[in-house]
């Protein structure tokens, strides 16, 4: 049995629910207060590929933001893989998450990616349009909707981009 | 002790000038000379070559040029330094141009002398608390019960408290850390160590928190975080360009131990360099760091630290403490200069704190001023700038300020007000505005403005209690309300939805600690009462033996059956069942069987009617003969009347 680490940042707005997810993910538990996110704060999982491979992902949880600042930025160097958060709710977070996502990728050139549409169980407050999303997929972006609430799709992703990261 | 064999000589003898010399010593040369030409005839003639090579250097170039080139090419710098005599040649030219541009070089060499210096009068530092600390601990022994009771707070057995404080310190845990992506490569911890939840985690924030500080707080490149302190424990941070050593040692953390550090670090870089910097998440590749990794697990306990300290050369400390000493001094004098003006700073803005006069004498602030008692004591405050009360000469006045903060906390002193009233002060007037009792307000009504310091008292947002609550509640006239002792009383008659309203509204007002409302009946209740009552008074009357009402009586139904209607409708809505029984009637003439017969078609017709009003349910019949003979007033007996029953269960 082999373990790899990976270093993972988890980038996106304020309250898109970053942490929450990571909740979900590490303690399969969903914390209903928001306690927004100061700086960074990480956490680890390990992921089984197969049965000689195990991912350690060690995700780098980072305050939430519309851009990147110097600081933020310091936090994505070594990064081998990214994870972009939107609100499914808030049209603009999109935004900030493909910014996010074109200044990540001048720092730290290509490297394997997902991007989560969250909050997917407040589908009555849905803000995000069918056609910017199917762009994006044809584009060849990993897109799920997902929800750290019920934990809609939070495995996948982060399956997906664990294989794409040791695979 | 010894002494140059010339010395006595020349001190014994007068000087005699260099050309007197003797004949004797004359003669004496001569042989010399002819006995050296004898003997050393080759060597003159070597040494005469030699002195051309040296008189004519430009002819030899050629030879020594390839010579030197050799000698470089090896590297061996030290030893050209060392045949050529460079040192003293560069030494000398040093101290010379040193001597004649003093500036330049102070400037060119502070980046570098500065921080040096920090480093030396810090580790001073450490080294002499570490002594001090080590003194103290062995001249108090009631140590030992303190350590029985924190052996027995913590639960950690007490053999492992005294180990703890008798360690002078402990490398506990090593962490090699990738440096670009922070992921631990190796991690280590020595025997007995818990070992942590998230090793990982951990390495991934030492990592962050050195990009944190150097991002916030770094001038230049290589500032880099050195050192973090967390209680007991110091993490000693040393990288190079692959990767960073964070050690997490307990204890009095020596100096000295970086250079160990240093070192581990570079001979993992030396054997093991590319594949550090090629570490790709895969730490078992890097297994065998462990083994240089161990080598930092040193820890070293208090009475192998007392010899060594013993065996220290005593000219060595002596000359440290001097340079301490003198450097103690001026840092200290700088640092009570800096935090007496912090001190006097926060006190300037402090409100309600004036200073009059301020000066330093030798280390000693003086300090004059007046502040209000409603602030902390500013002699007090100083301690929380690490100035000493010896340090302070300072004589305090209270006065009274009058910025508005200050009079509103005196006024609130003084008037103590129900936390139902806002007190503020405002172009020296006092607004008071909120909900009070009747007799905190009659006091007002005793004060005089002047008597408090302000010009007007502004009441007119004040209200008693009772006011609030009527404006709050707005009861129907038919409700009384009386509020006593934070109690509520609310009596009369009002709508059921105005007293289901009631306990949500009352909640909304603090001071309302209990309400009653026994004797609060809902209006709707009354009125059901008031139909009960009209109903039953009412009778439909028949002419003698018939079974169908007079014309004139026949609108009456219509009545009747509204008031039903009402009624029914009302006793659904109050959840009071009813049952209404019509009461057939006869006079007392004619066969009892008769009577009963015409009683009760009296009654059917009565509910056939109504039931064509729309009443259809709820009625019952009933059957009521007089049989006392009436001589007068016969055709009073001939009608039906009505009663109504509560079959509620509560009735
Ligand atoms: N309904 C719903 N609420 C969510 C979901 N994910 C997060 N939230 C809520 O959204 C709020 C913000 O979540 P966080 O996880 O703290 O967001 P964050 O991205 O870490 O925020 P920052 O740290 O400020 O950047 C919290 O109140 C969460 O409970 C989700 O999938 N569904
Ligand atoms: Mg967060």
């Amino acid at each position: 049995m082999k373990i790899i680490q990976k270093k993972v940042c988890l980038l996106g707005d304020f309250g898109v629910g970053k942490t929450s997810l990571v909740a979900r993910f590490v303690t399969n538990a969903f914390p209903e207060k928001y306690l927004t996110t100061v700086g960074v704060k990480m956490d680890t999982k390990t992921v089984a590929i197969n049965d000689e491979l195990q991912a350690k992902l060690i995700l780098w949880d980072i305050a939430g933001e519309s851009a990147l600042n110097t600081k933020t930025s310091s936090y994505l160097r070594g990064s081998a893989g990214l994870i972009f958060v939107a609100d499914g709710t808030r049209e603009n977070t999109l935004t900030s998450a493909l910014q996010l996502k074109q200044e990540a990728d001048n720092l730290l050139g290509a490297v394997p990616f997902v991007l989560l549409i969250n909050k997917h169980d407040l589908i009555a407050e849905w803000d995000i349009s069918e056609t910017v999303v199917d762009e994006l997929k044809q584009q060849g972006w990993q897109v799920f909707y997902s929800s750290a609430k019920t934990g809609e799709n939070v495995e996948q992703a982060l399956l997906l981009l664990a294989q794409n990261l040791v695979g | 002790m010894t002494v140059d064999a010339n010395q006595p000589s020349e001190k014994n003898q007068p000087h005699t000038s260099d050309d007197a010399q003797t004949l004797e010593q004359l003669i004496e040369k001569k042989r010399y000379q002819a006995l050296k030409a004898l003997l050393l005839a080759e060597e003159s003639e070597r040494l005469a070559s030699l002195e051309h090579y040296i008189h004519h250097p430009d002819a030899h170039i050629e030879k020594i040029a390839p010579l030197l080139a050799q000698a470089i090419q090896q590297a061996n710098l030290a030893s050209i330094y060392q045949a050529l005599e460079l040192n003293t040649i560069v030494q000398d030219k040093i101290i010379e141009s040193v001597q004649n541009d003093t500036a330049m070089y102070t400037q060119a060499l502070y980046p570098v002398i500065l921080p040096a210096i920090k480093k030396s009068i810090a580790e001073a530092f450490k080294e002499m608390m570490q002594s001090l600390n080590y003194a103290i601990e062995q001249g108090f022994s009631l140590n030992r019960f303190a350590w029985h009771f924190e052996a027995w707070r913590s639960g950690v057995p007490y053999r492992e408290v005294v180990l703890r404080h008798t360690l002078s310190f402990r490398v506990e845990q090593v962490f090699l850390i990738h440096r670009e992506s922070g992921l631990l490569i190796r991690h280590l911890s020595s025997a007995g160590v818990q070992q942590l939840r998230d090793s990982d985690a951990v390495s991934a924030m030492l990592t962050a928190i050195q990009d944190f500080i150097k991002d916030s707080f770094s001038v230049n490149d290589s500032d880099h975080l050195d050192t973090v302190e967390i209680g007991d424990y110091t993490v000693f941070l040393t990288r190079d360009s692959n990767a960073v050593l964070a050690c997490v040692i307990w204890g009095m953390a020596p100096y000295a131990l970086r250079e160990v550090f240093d070192n581990a670090l570079r001979v993992i870089d030396k054997n093991y360099g590319e594949l550090v910097s090629n570490f790709d998440g895969d730490s078992s590749l890097l297994e065998p760091v462990d083994a240089i990794l161990h080598s930092c697990l040193l820890f070293k306990d208090n009475s192998t630290f007392k010899k060594k300290d013993a065996s220290i050369k005593n000219f060595a400390i002596l000359l440290l403490l001097i340079f301490v000493g003198v450097g103690y001094w001026r840092y200290d004098n700088w640092q009570f200069q800096q935090r007496a003006e912090h001190y006097l700073q926060a006190l300037q803005q402090t409100a309600g704190v004036i200073i009059t006069s301020h000066s330093y004498d030798g280390k000693k602030l003086l300090i004059k001023g007046l502040y209000d008692p409603l602030t902390q004591n500013p002699q007090q405050r100083s301690a929380q700038f690490g100035l000493k009360p010896q340090q302070i000469t300072s004589q305090w006045q209270t006065y009274q300020s009058l910025e508005p903060f200050f009079v509103e906390q005196r006024l609130t002193r003084l008037l103590q007000p129900p936390n139902t009233v806002s007190l503020h002060v405002s172009n020296n007037t006092l607004i008071l505005a909120g909900a009070a009792s009747k007799s905190w307000l009659k006091q007002l009504d005793l004060l005089p403005p002047v008597l408090i310091g302000v010009d007007k008292i502004d009441t007119h947002a004040l209200k008693t209690y009772l006011q609030a609550i009527t404006e709050l509640l707005q009861p129907p006239p038919t409700v009384t309300m009386e509020f006593k002792e934070l109690n509520l009383l609310v009596q009369g008659t009002a709508s059921l939805d105005w007293i289901q309203s009631l306990p949500g509204k009352l909640m909304t007002l603090p001071f309302v600690q209990s309400y009653d409302i026994k004797n609060l009946t809902f209006s709707e209740a009354a009125q059901l009462q008031q139909l009960v009552e009209s109903l039953e008074k009412t009778s439909i009357y028949f002419a003698n033996e018939q079974a169908t009402p007079t014309d004139a009586e026949q609108k009456d139904v219509a009545l009747v059956a509204d008031t039903i209607k009402q009624l029914q409708a009302l006793s659904v809505q109050l959840n009071k069942p009813v049952e209404i029984i019509v009461i057939g009637q006869t006079n007392s003439d004619g066969t009892i069987k008769f009577n009963q017969n015409l009683a009760q078609k009296r009654a059917e017709y009565m509910i056939e009617q109504l039931k064509t009003h729309g009443i259809l349910s709820g009625l019952k019949t009933a059957m009521k003969t007089d049989r006392k003979y009436e001589k007068t007033g016969k055709e009073l007996h001939r009608k039906t009347s009505f009663k109504v029953i509560f079959t509620g269960v509560d009735e």
